[in-house]
């Protein structure tokens, strides 16, 4: 095998690595490396117990001075963890950082087999699938692109408030996209907030005002982003403005109309969570941001069925109403996008059992939340549907959450969220409160504390998960077990008050499609390390704050947002990135411009040059996923750094060895 | 492993025992298993008790207790287990053990026990045989109970005096199903299952 | 459309307890077109005493499924303690080589792959016939029935593609096309009749059906809609005995007799005679 480009033989030194005792207990490290000194072309061979480590780097480096080495590869773990780390490497001693392959011994061998002698022999079949590979490597260089001082932020809750306002703060201009009329998310619907129990609006609502008020801060409220073209430092980004029926510059956020709507306390309020209602032209919630009145038009009746007396019109001094207003859409270029779309609650329609929007007085948290609320639907009186106090009141934990028929993972927040509301429920009445739990996860500052203070305040306590609530009359009956006695219970409260487990929003499938990012098995945005990139995504130059990656509380919120928001920061402040220069070329004497690949295209990078009658990529929108090569009746599109040839190189690599190993 | 705490089982159901405890291991007891069910509150063990005994390796408990035949079979449990642990067939597979390893009799397992027999002879229920079957090993008064509603019964034509047997090559295939099954059984540990 | 097709697994209760479910079913599907070929020589499934034995209780249920496999059919099975082993079988066996493998092995000179579906008369008459195909051939409307449609524990579970096994809906559909009025009858609706107790813990099986009985009372109902012959034996023929004095019996029906009223077919045809609790009363106040 001779490399295409370069006349002088190929010199590869293989490395194979222990990392500790992650490959090597399960991998004969030194039979692998001892193998790859018999493959072709390869002049060096070395084990490293960490060759991620400075030692283990600087050995490489003196290898391949010493050697000359021309061609690398590293046998360890995934490339998505190391392979930048080497390319730097490579980089540092004059070679080009492309002419490394990374053998993924860990990931793929050790951590999934548990036969020594079968993980071996596959460890050096990749390790020889790399060596036949790395010499049609070719050089390649990455590019340098300018990253735009701005940033896209999409949902106004508390974790794209916060973000925003790191940005702003630093001086970059931030375009905050949020789809409900007013930004606040759901952290304006809170009554006070766990262990401290400050009041949720007194600390939400100052930075709700920051953030709609602030100069470097453009708020696009009941907007959404429909499209986003572009790379690190250069996204193009459509956003659809729906329309208000209400001009934003002239409203004055007064309320007239909203008094004056004929459907006046007839539509069950959003921001109520259905426990208070609304008219067609509303005000969300008195702190909203902006503080301008819209019109729904699913139930105005102008814009239902043509025919309305129109009080609105006739109230509103300023004459802001106007029915006329179209969908818009404006376009902005930012350098950077942090996503902050968090959660909605599980929807509970598979659990029929709890009898959630079937009983009266079986609520969700955040339903509860507005009753304790004083700007409430009850101005904080906590009472039935039917207007009584509660005597009793049972709290369910997991409903939604840890249960493989719904939703396995533990959505963190409920256990301290239901000791928070016992707390209010205990305060505003008189009520017997129940606990029915399986674990109570009080992990966090201050949290434990709390739990054992809300323990004293006389709340029963019952190990066991609420099987199911049955109307009986006027009372609820709760059947469970009480582990720790062994005995079923039957409990009849007045309210039942369900901790529903957190899942992404209903169109994060949708917002993953616009941006390309990855979701994780629990249908949240996937960060690029769960450990150390959690606000990074596969994406550069996007980021994750809040909820969207995974169930959090607000603490854990806003650290998230502002690692995020420091992300952005760090990226716009360099003012320039590096991406890679793996991309697709077509060539252009082969191809027939059928316009296969534009269509495939998943990120609109190839065009028609209609003259010359050939298509070409736009090198900078260009992601590298390979899907045009795929596409391509005539062959006519190179991938740089996955060729055919190298592909089919290392495909034999792998061959040519199985056939040595079963012959022998 | 056959002698588990005390007591020896066969090595089929020491390997059944070993399987049931594999599939209860990920039980978070949280309950709701025994807050779904109808009967818990008639059994001693309740059924979150019982995956507990199974957890521990109490298997001479679990075998001995009522709640495996106080099960009705509605799978509740199973429906709702938050773990997907399937409790109700492995109720029935414990049943099957306890029969096995000659633990004592109950009520529910004279009538298993008649029940397959009947199926064993004629191939399908008779259930004149399996009630006098039933009621020779268990309150052999309560048959005398059951009279006045097996009169009716009988009155209207729902209960017939005379077994309904398959042909004589369906019957020979039956017993060749049930004998086919226990010589697997004895020979290798209990058969493989749940799905 | 084609016409449908089944192979017909009447199960032993059929023969017995519950004939008039054998006979309604066939009559109301003979009505609607649909075709049943009993399975010959078909045996007991091994009800709820096989579960003590899955192997023995998928060998029982797989001759049979075998039979219907042959000739390419899908199975209709009335009894849901029938039908819940024959479709656990088919699903097993069709999910798992290594069990079809050992079931193929006890049954000997058959070999089953499990590609049959297993449907319950209530799926096919919902699903496969369709509620408006029904709605169209009603000429006698049940109006004057408060029905609560009692789906018993074992038709939606464990689990299957049919219906939820909390809260099932089909019958209440059927029942509201037959010109019923359905009460609600969630969540008792899928509560357990204590059947498999009859025999060994009497006093609490009788227990769960008097609960049934009263709740369904509580809610309006002056009848109540069957699809298992082990519920029926809890709320037929030993309702008597689970109520208590003074309290006022509730007719049950197999709910393939209602819609073989409704699509105007003869009571005597439909075995309404042969029920324990007498149906006068109420089908009275039928016009």
């Amino acid at each position: 095998m001779t490399p295409t480009h370069e006349s002088e033989k190929p010199r590869i030194g293989v490395f194979v690595c222990y990392c500790g005792s992650n490959i090597a207990a399960t991998v004969d490290v030194e039979k692998v490396a001892e193998y790859a000194a018999t493959l072709p072309n390869v002049v060096f061979t070395q084990t490293n117990k960490y060759t991620c480590s400075d030692p283990g780097q600087e050995e490489i480096r003196k290898a391949i001075i010493e050697h000359k080495l021309n061609r690398v590869v590293i046998a360890a773990c995934s490339p998505r963890m190391h392979e930048v780390t080497w390319r730097r490497l490579l980089q540092g001693t004059g070679l080009n950082p492309y002419l490394l392959q990374v053998a993924n011994i860990r990931e793929h061998v050790s951590w999934v087999h548990q036969d020594r002698g079968e993980a071996t022999q596959k460890a050096k079949e990749l390790v020889a699938a790399a060596v036949e590979r790395v010499p049609l490597h070719e050089p390649l260089e990455p590019r340098q692109v300018k990253i735009a001082p701005s940033t896209l932020i999409v949902g106004g809750g508390i974790a794209g408030i916060q973000a925003a306002l790191d940005i702003a703060n630093a001086g970059y201009h931030v375009y905050l996209v949020e789809k409900q009329p007013s930004i606040g998310g759901n952290m304006a619907k809170l009554d006070k907030t766990f262990p401290t129990l400050d009041c949720a609006q007194c600390i939400l609502a100052p930075k709700m005002v920051d953030a709609g008020r602030h100069e470097n801060i453009t708020l696009f409220s009941y907007s959404e982003v429909v499209s986003v073209e572009g790379h690190v430092g250069q996204f193009r980004v459509r956003i659809k403005r729906k329309p208000r029926y209400v001009k934003e510059d002239v409203c004055t956020g007064c309320g007239l109309c909203t008094q004056a709507c004929v459907l006046k306390d007839r539509i069950p309020s959003e921001f109520e969570m259905g426990m208070g209602k609304r008219g067609a032209a509303y005000i969300p919630f008195p702190q909203a941001v902006p503080l301008k009145a819209i019109i729904d038009a699913e139930h105005c009746l102008l814009l239902t069925r043509g025919k309305c007396s129109m009080k609105c019109v006739k109230a509103c001094g300023p004459g802001a109403i106007d029915f006329k207003q179209q969908e818009e859409y404006v376009e902005v270029e930012v350098g950077t996008i942090i996503l902050a779309t968090g959660f909605e609650l599980y929807d509970m329609s598979a659990l029929p059992q709890y009898g959630y929007g079937r009983y009266d007085n079986v609520l969700d948290g955040l339903q509860f939340e507005r009753l304790c609320n004083a700007s409430g639907p009850t101005e904080g009186r906590i009472v039935t549907k039917d207007g009584r106090v509660p005597e009793s009141i049972a709290f369910l934990h997991c409903i939604g959450s840890r249960d493989e028929n719904t939703n396995p993972y533990c959505s963190q927040l409920c256990c301290m969220h239901n000791l928070k509301l016992a707390h209010l429920a205990r305060e505003k009445t008189h009520a017997k409160v129940y606990q029915f739990y399986i674990d109570i996860r009080a992990g966090g500052k201050g949290y434990e504390e709390f739990y054992k203070r809300v323990q004293h305040e006389g709340i029963h306590f019952i190990r066991g998960k609420g099987s199911e609530v049955i109307q009986d009359g006027d009372k609820l009956i709760v059947r469970a077990e009480d582990t720790l006695l062994g005995k079923v219970v039957e409990v009849p409260v007045d309210m039942v008050v369900l901790a529903i487990g957190m899942v992404p929003p209903k169109d994060i499938e949708n917002v993953a499609r616009i941006f390309n990012i990855n979701r994780s098995r629990d249908g949240f945005f996937m960060e690029a390390h769960p450990k150390l990139r959690p606000a990074e995504t596969n994406v550069e130059g996007v980021f994750l704050a809040g909820a969207c990656q995974g169930p959090k509380d607000i603490p854990a919120t806003v650290a998230h947002a502002s690692a995020a928001a420091a992300q952005a920061l760090s990226l716009m402040s360099r003012g320039q990135a590096t991406i890679e220069p793996i991309i697709a070329e077509v060539i252009a004497e082969k191809c027939s411009a059928c316009g296969e690949c534009i269509v495939a295209c998943p990120f609109k990078a190839i065009r028609m040059d209609e003259e010359a009658r050939h298509a070409y990529v736009v090198s900078a929108m260009c992601k590298g996923c390979g899907t045009c090569v795929a596409a391509c009746p005539s062959k006519s599109i190179k991938m740089a750094h996955f060729t055919d040839q190298q592909l089919i190189a290392e495909i034999e690599g792998i061959l040519g060895r199985m056939s040595e190993y079963e012959l022998a | 492993m056959n002698h588990i705490l005390g007591r020896r089982f066969s090595p089929a159901a020491a390997s059944a025992l070993e399987r049931i405890a594999e599939e209860v291991s990920v039980c978070m007891q949280c309950g709701t298993c025994a807050g779904s069910c109808p009967t818990a509150p008639a059994m001693d063990y309740t059924p979150r008790a019982l995956m507990r005994l199974l957890q521990a390796g109490l298997f001479d408990e679990a075998l001995r207790s009522r709640t495996i035949w106080m099960c009705t079979t509605c799978y509740t449990c199973t429906v709702r287990c938050p773990r997907d642990i399937h409790v109700t067939d492995i109720l029935g597979r414990l049943r099957g053990i306890a029969i096995a390893e000659g633990y004592a009799e109950t009520a529910g397992m004279t009538f298993n026990k008649a029940f397959l027999d009947v199926v064993r002879r004629y191939g399908r229920i008779f259930e004149p045989e399996l009630l006098i079957r039933y009621h020779l090993r268990q309150e052999p008064l309560g048959i005398l109970g059951a009279a006045p509603i097996g009169l009716a019964l009988f009155q209207k034509g729902k209960i017939s005096p005379l077994p309904e047997r398959l042909p004589a090559e369906g019957l020979a295939q039956i017993r060749r199903i049930f004998e086919a099954v226990e010589a697997r059984q004895k020979a290798a540990p209990a058969a493989s299952s749940h799905a | 459309m084609s016409p449908l097709r089944y192979a017909y697994y009447p199960g032993c209760s059929l023969t017995t307890s519950a004939k008039e479910y054998d006979r309604s079913v066939r009559a109301v599907f003979d009505a609607l077109g649909v075709e049943l070929l009993e399975i010959e020589g078909w045996n007991c499934c091994g009800a709820t005493p096989a579960s003590q034995n899955e192997l023995l209780m998928y060998a029982l249920s797989g001759r049979n499924l075998a039979w219907a496999e042959a000739r390419g059919l899908d199975v209709v099975a009335p009894c849901s303690e029938c039908f819940k082993n024959l479709n656990k079988t088919a699903q097993a066996v069709r999910s798992d080589p290594h069990l079809r493998a050992e079931v193929n092995a006890v049954l000997g000179d058959v070999s089953l792959t499990g590609k049959v579906r297993v449907k319950h008369p209530l799926e096919v008459l919902v699903r496969d016939v369709g509620l408006e195909e029904i709605r169209r051939r009603v000429t006698r409307p049940l109006a004057g029935l408060k029905i609560a449609p009692y789906y018993g524990c074992l038709i939606t579970r464990p689990r299957n593609e049919f219906d939820s096994p909390e809260n099932p809906t089909a019958m209440d559909e059927l029942m509201a096309a037959l010109g019923a009025e359905v009460v609600d009858y969630f969540p008792y609706k899928t509560h357990c009749c204590g059947g498999a107790l009859l025999l060994s813990n009497k006093r609490i099986a009788l227990g769960m059906t008097r609960d049934l009985v009263l709740k369904a009372q509580q809610r309006g109902a002056n009848s109540m809609a069957l699809a298992c012959p082990m519920c029926d034996m809890m709320l037929d023929p030993y309702q008597g005995p689970a109520l208590r004095a003074g309290e006022k019996p509730l007719p049950t029906f197999y709910f393939t007799q209602l819609v073989g009223l409704a699509l105007g077919m003869n009571p005597d045809q439909l075995g309404f005679a042969d029920r324990v609790v007498s149906p006068r009363e109420v089908l009275a106040a039928l016009s």
